[in-house]
């Protein structure tokens, strides 16, 4: 954990000299997880990526600007956010009134500050990612297979109960379960 | 069914929320809830932290992904507004030269920083630094080949003669040099007011503002030191230390954060100064210069000097909960092992008892009941 807050340091120092190889690391670190974040937040996979890649050149135009005290994820996060809200806010305005748009900006405003706290304090991008791909492994069967239904085929709770012959909510178990997993998992980083 | 007691309504209730399948009523609920505190919207957020690092496909390097940002990067007009950066882009060869350390330090977690000093009526020079904050350590090549570890809460420094019109370094802090031969340019370490020059040669500098003296320990080879720009030089011989009085101490700033134990008042002066001054004709190389393979060795040492030790290399803060704490006498020897290890062992063989709490490490008496 540690060790992460100093290298950000330093990757922000590179930066600032023009160094295309810390953009670089801060890509490979940061890209998946924030498009995982557009996508989630726009339901937009392609617009997810130009906004995520449009927050890298913005981070790269402003490097002058940084301040190496600040946790740049955290950075990088509000660059995403933005772009996200200033998206949702269009559409909510051209479709006059859209009740899930609504709903997610609502989410945002609310959620903006501690989603920050959250990445911050926690360990890397790849160390969270693998801790948590191990711990779908893990999972009894059962769970592991509704939560992939649910998570990756993106099927409704409905369906998947249709699917498994089993309640709706059974399904909402296992997923909840599946999610009180990471968080045992990573119970220490958050 | 039993298990669906183990699982908390709002826990089922963000689940059904984060993967879609809420009803209006409980989307309202939730927001409601999520209002309702900011330990509602942090617990919130982590919850959606984790499903999105669910994710299948994260993080891959996604290459072709990268080479279109770059292209990108490239169709961006430079910003010419902008002062630093064209400072920094006319000096791009001295960088690049620099670029080799800054690789390596990006790995090891240390920062640099190039900065210009304007003298006037002399061009402009241009200055290297490099900090090693709290908690890591560091190892470089310097142009001309010399090797450096630089140890925890070191600053150092060089301008842009440097491996040309001459070899001259500034150090607060400590660094072990192992110097590439140039019997044409001596190699020479400025550390408090003390002028430590030498000639292929690899030596041990401590020289930490809040310790009140330089240290210079030699492993092989010769150097000598001039103190204050005093003539009379004094040379030392391979497992030799010497031990100096840091005169300069208040001008000179190391990187300590403010609220540090070893604030120059509470260090403790008397037992400093009988050390002051001295020659230790041989002295263990080993134990002056294992820090850089990142061994703690303690002879005899008071836990209060130990603490600022500690403190350096973990980045933590210590707090004695009373005085007499701080001349508990210690011996131990750790290799590369974590504060919470140490802090055991100490606990084990001692009456101290800890507790960490974040960067905050406070000691105690131990309670014997």
């Amino acid at each position: 954990m540690q060790l992460m807050d100093k290298t950000t340091t330093s990757i922000v120092a590179d930066l600032k000299l023009g160094n295309e190889e810390a953009l670089r690391t801060l890509y490979n670190q940061y890209n998946g997880l924030l498009v995982a974040f557009a996508k989630y937040t726009i339901r937009n996979p392609l617009l997810a990526e130009d906004f995520v890649q449009d927050a890298f050149c913005s981070l790269w135009e402003n490097r002058f600007k940084l301040n190496a005290d600040q946790p740049i994820q955290g950075y990088l996060y509000k660059l995403v956010h933005s772009r996200c809200v200033d998206y949702l806010r269009k559409t909510n305005s051209k479709n006059k009134y859209n009740l899930q748009t609504e709903l997610k900006l609502k989410e945002l405003a609310l959620t903006q500050a501690p989603f920050e706290d959250v990445i911050v304090s926690g360990i890397c991008a790849e160390e969270t990612h693998t801790i948590i791909q191990k711990t779908i492994q893990a999972l009894p069967e059962q769970t592991r297979e509704i939560f992939q239904l649910s998570r990756y085929e993106q099927l409704k709770n409905l369906e998947i109960a249709e699917r498994m012959g089993v309640s709706v909510k059974t399904v909402e178990y296992h997923v909840g379960k599946a999610l009180q997993e990471f968080r045992k998992a990573l119970k220490d980083f958050l | 069914m039993e298990e669906e007691k183990h699982i908390s309504p709002i826990d089922l209730l963000i689940s059904c929320y984060l993967s879609g399948n809420t009803t209006p009523d409980q989307n309202a609920e939730l927001m409601k809830w999520l209002e309702a505190s900011k330990e509602n919207s942090i617990y919130f957020s982590q919850q959606q932290a984790l499903w999105m690092y669910s994710e299948k496909d994260i993080p891959n390097h996604q290459d072709v992904k990268w080479e279109r940002l770059k292209y990108k990067l490239k169709e961006q007009p430079e910003s010419s507004t902008d002062i630093e950066q064209n400072d920094i882009r006319s000096r791009n060869k001295f960088i690049r030269n620099f670029r080799f350390a800054a690789s390596i330090a990006i790995l090891l977690g240390i920062s640099i920083i190039g900065y210009f000093i304007l003298k006037p009526g002399t061009s402009a020079l241009a200055h290297m630094e490099l900090s090693v904050p709290y908690g890591s350590r560091s190892m470089l090549s310097l142009p001309d080949g010399t090797k450096l570890w630089v140890n925890a809460g070191s600053k150092l420094s060089y301008n842009t003669g440097f491996g040309k019109n001459n070899r001259d370094i500034n150090l607060i802090g400590e660094a072990y040099f192992e110097v590439a031969k140039n019997p044409k340019l001596p190699f020479v370490v400025h550390a408090a007011d003390l002028k430590i020059k030498a000639i292929g040669t690899a030596f041990n500098v401590k020289a930490y503002p809040e310790e009140k003296r330089v240290e210079t320990t030699l492993v092989h080879g010769l150097v000598e030191i001039e103190k204050n720009g005093q003539t009379n030089r004094i040379y030392l011989k391979p497992n030799q230390k010497i031990v100096l009085a840091n005169n300069i101490q208040e001008n000179t700033t190391s990187i300590k954060p403010n609220n540090s134990v070893t604030k120059q008042g509470d260090y403790p002066t008397n037992k400093v100064s009988n050390l002051v001054d001295r020659l230790i004709p041989k002295i263990d190389t080993e134990k002056e210069t294992s820090w850089k393979e990142g061994k703690l060795i303690f002879d005899r040492e008071p836990l209060q000097l130990l603490a600022i030790k500690l403190e350096r290399r973990y980045d933590v803060h210590f707090t004695f909960s009373n005085e007499k704490l701080k001349t508990y006498i210690y011996t131990g020897t750790f290799n590369d092992v974590s504060l919470e290890q140490i802090m055991e062992a100490m606990h084990y063989s001692s009456p101290i008892d800890y507790v960490i709490k974040e960067k905050e490490v406070t000691i105690f008496q131990k309670n014997y009941k």
